[in-house]
């Protein structure tokens, strides 16, 4: 029990936040921090209270200190006036009796030879002013106040011509006055709890908002571990997600190989009836099977390469774009297609020299299927580098261009039947320009055919 | 009725060493028709059998085989014979096939392959299988050869620039750069350079070596008309020392 405030915290996280365990209080600092929501926001309540309590005492104190009524003080000062007088004019044997007897219910007198005249302490001296100014209006000079242990009460001391003391106590002359200094300052208390206390909520939900930010970034990418910090409330909701997260990882990664591994098992029947297909006699169905096998087998490798994404461990290299671009389009005019490259026969680049194949040899493959020819330019532009893919097809519908990167979408149509493919092209060659730190942009030509840019801002590898 | 077997030569024998029932008597067959010796074992124990029974010219082996895989039997068969090999897999990993040739394979084919593929592929290890008793010498093979700066990589096919840049080539290109490498300084005939160079043209004629010829240069950069010179007439000599690496 290093801490005395200890004792106070645990009952009060426990009574607020029901059912706390005991190994809750583990924290070093903040002892009557309460774990839960619910204590958080009763000790947020309890320092309002508290503070518009405090504040209103000081203020209130105050007004009545300041507002007594200057024409009870003017009455009081009168009635002192005279009974000083009368005291004066009494022989000094009977003051004592006197002053007792001239006592009221509120005003108390006492005549003692002994005594001296106090001196009015300092905070006292505004009211002692106001009091000895009524005094003088009837000749009385030399009032002194002293405290009373009663705030209502006023006490002080006048002199006798003779050099003696009469001391008075009049009760109530500061009591209770229910004016304040008026509406502003309550007001201006007011606005302060409550400043004080929104910034305190605002505190309070500093870990939801994080929690929410944190939600918005999940399955936009690898795993987002959720901070467990807070109050308890959003601390087992953040320990929720992660769970979540986790089995929602696992459960793809349990479906991603099980696709994968179909993938790859297909991959021997394909090359037995690929096998099968050359003994055939009758040359067109040998060449449609063959067809039939190619498109299978593109499917195979678009989902294997769609699957592999994130974890490849492809490295980054130099590595020359235009040979790169050159050899594809080259491998396409091979085949008998019309295919053409313009550029530089030279573009140094930092990249994946795979990735960037498949990204290219996707582009290349998609406008020849759609629209029979593809021309692939290359531009060097400061430090990055600039690719165009366009074709003299159809182009896509404006409104489907943001959709077709998606995964497994195809564009609805003739052209999707008379080209096959799963729809995972162009969203590969999202995903691995986006991790080569570039940007893609699909666009119709106003000469018609689609254009597809790819921008690599930094490229190029430094010199 | 190929040019491997015009010769008066003995058939090449062939094991085939692949789990796949269906997979194995394909090829088999595949082989048998273009006049190889073939020979199937389903898993390493039977390759080893058949290893100890008779001699071989060369090994396919498929990378996913019960018991110890392909790669394994790969790297335990290079350490006491040079028998070419092989490997094919359907797993298509770039790493399984950088994996495989440097284990000692000599090609990697992918699955789904067609006949055509195949038969060139076993065609082109049995020709330099042949010519390698030379390989005797040194355990290790070449591995890379290096001209001008520039780097070329046999086992990972790949070609480097002076600045260490990958430079991309398409397959016949890389046969036609190694084909010049290993003859240098000399002139070598289309003909020649078209038999050295494993065609995967579709068409294959003087003009597309000549087409193979000026993309190589394209690729190799400005100083290239020097490197791979034109003999009117007779073909094309490379002038720049090579040294394995």
């Amino acid at each position: 029990m290093r801490h005395p405030g200890r004792g106070l915290g645990r009952s009060l996280g426990r009574g607020l936040g029901r059912g706390l365990g005991p190994g809750l209080w583990r924290g070093p600092g903040l002892f009557l921090w309460p774990r839960g929501l619910v204590g958080r926001v009763t000790l947020v309540l309890l320092a309002a209270v508290l503070l518009e309590f405090t504040g209103s005492t000081v203020f209130y104190e105050q007004a009545e200190t300041y507002t007594a009524d200057d024409a009870r003080i003017a009455h009081k000062a009168e009635q002192l006036a005279t009974d000083l007088q009368l005291l004066t004019a009494t022989a000094p044997a009977r003051r004592a009796e006197t002053a007792r007897l001239m006592s009221v219910s509120d005003l108390h007198l006492e005549w003692d030879p002994a005594s001296r005249l106090p001196l009015t302490p300092p905070e006292m001296l505004p009211l002692q002013a106001r009091f000895a100014a009524q005094l003088r209006e009837f000749g009385q000079e030399g009032l002194q106040l002293t405290s009373t242990p009663r705030p209502g009460d006023v006490a002080g001391a006048l002199p006798l011509p003779d050099g003696t003391v009469l001391r008075f106590v009049s009760r109530g002359l500061m009591s209770r006055h229910p004016v304040t200094r008026g509406l502003l300052s309550a007001a201006v208390l007011a606005g302060c709890v409550l400043l004080a206390a929104a910034m305190l909520v605002r505190t309070l939900s500093q870990p939801l908002r994080l929690l929410a930010r944190a939600a918005d970034a999940i399955g936009r990418g690898p795993p987002v571990p959720v901070s467990e910090a807070g109050p308890r409330e959003v601390r087992d909701l953040a320990r929720a997600m992660n769970a979540m997260q986790d089995r929602i990882g696992r459960l793809i990664a349990d479906r991603t190989e099980a696709l994968a591994a179909v993938s790859h098992d297909l991959r021997t029947p394909l090359s037995r009836l690929r096998l099968r297909a050359g003994f055939l006699e009758d040359s067109d169905i040998q060449t449609a099977i063959e067809a039939d096998v190619d498109e299978m087998e593109s499917m195979v490798v678009s989902v294997l390469a769609y699957l592999a994404g994130e974890d490849d461990p492809e490295p980054r290299r130099n590595l020359d774009l235009a040979a790169l671009l050159a050899t594809l389009v080259d491998d396409a005019a091979d085949a008998g297609r019309d295919a053409r490259y313009e550029g530089p026969d030279h573009a140094s680049m930092h990249g994946r020299p795979l990735a960037l194949k498949r990204v290219f040899g996707n582009l290349i493959s998609n406008a020849l299927a759609y629209a029979g020819n593809v021309r692939v330019s290359l531009r060097e532009e400061g430090a990055g580098l600039s690719v165009r893919v366009e074709d003299d097809g159809p182009g896509i519908p404006p409104a489907e261009l943001d959709r077709v990167l998606t995964p497994f979408y195809r564009v609805e149509g003739s052209r999707s039947r008379a080209t096959g493919g799963l729809g995972l092209g162009l969203a590969i060659v999202q995903r691995e320009v986006q991790r080569e730190n570039g940007v893609l942009r699909l666009s119709n030509r106003p000469e018609g055919g689609l254009r597809a840019e790819i921008v690599f801002k930094a490229g190029r590898p430094p010199s | 009725m190929n040019n491997s077997m015009s010769d008066e030569n003995p058939p090449s024998r062939i094991l085939v060493v692949e789990d796949d029932p269906g997979m194995r008597m394909l090829i088999l067959r595949v082989l048998q028709g273009s006049g190889y010796s073939v020979r199937g074992a389903q898993d390493g124990r039977e390759m080893w059998e058949a290893l100890s029974s008779a001699p071989f010219d060369l090994v396919i082996l498929d990378v996913m085989l019960p018991g110890t895989n392909g790669l394994d039997l790969c790297r335990a068969l290079r350490r006491d014979s040079h028998v070419p090999v092989i490997i094919v897999s359907a797993r298509g990993e770039e790493l399984d096939r950088v994996l495989g040739l440097e284990l000692g394979a000599d090609d990697y084919v992918p699955k789904p392959f067609g006949q055509k593929e195949l038969l060139a592929r076993v065609r082109a290890v049995l020709r330099r299988g042949t010519v390698a008793p030379a390989r005797q010498n040194g355990s290790e093979r070449r591995e890379s050869l290096s001209f001008a700066g520039w780097l070329l990589d046999l086992r990972r096919r790949e070609l480097t620039d002076p600045d260490g840049a990958a430079v991309e080539l398409s397959g016949a290109e890389h046969d036609l750069l190694a084909s010049f490498l290993e003859n240098p300084q000399r002139v070598i005939g289309r003909d020649r350079l078209l038999e050295l160079s494993r065609t995967r043209l579709g068409d294959v004629s003087d003009r597309s070596v000549d087409v193979l010829v000026s993309r190589l240069r394209r690729k190799l950069g400005s100083d290239s008309e020097n490197l791979i010179r034109t003999v009117r007439g007779l073909g094309y000599i490379f002038t720049a020392d090579v040294e394995r690496v």
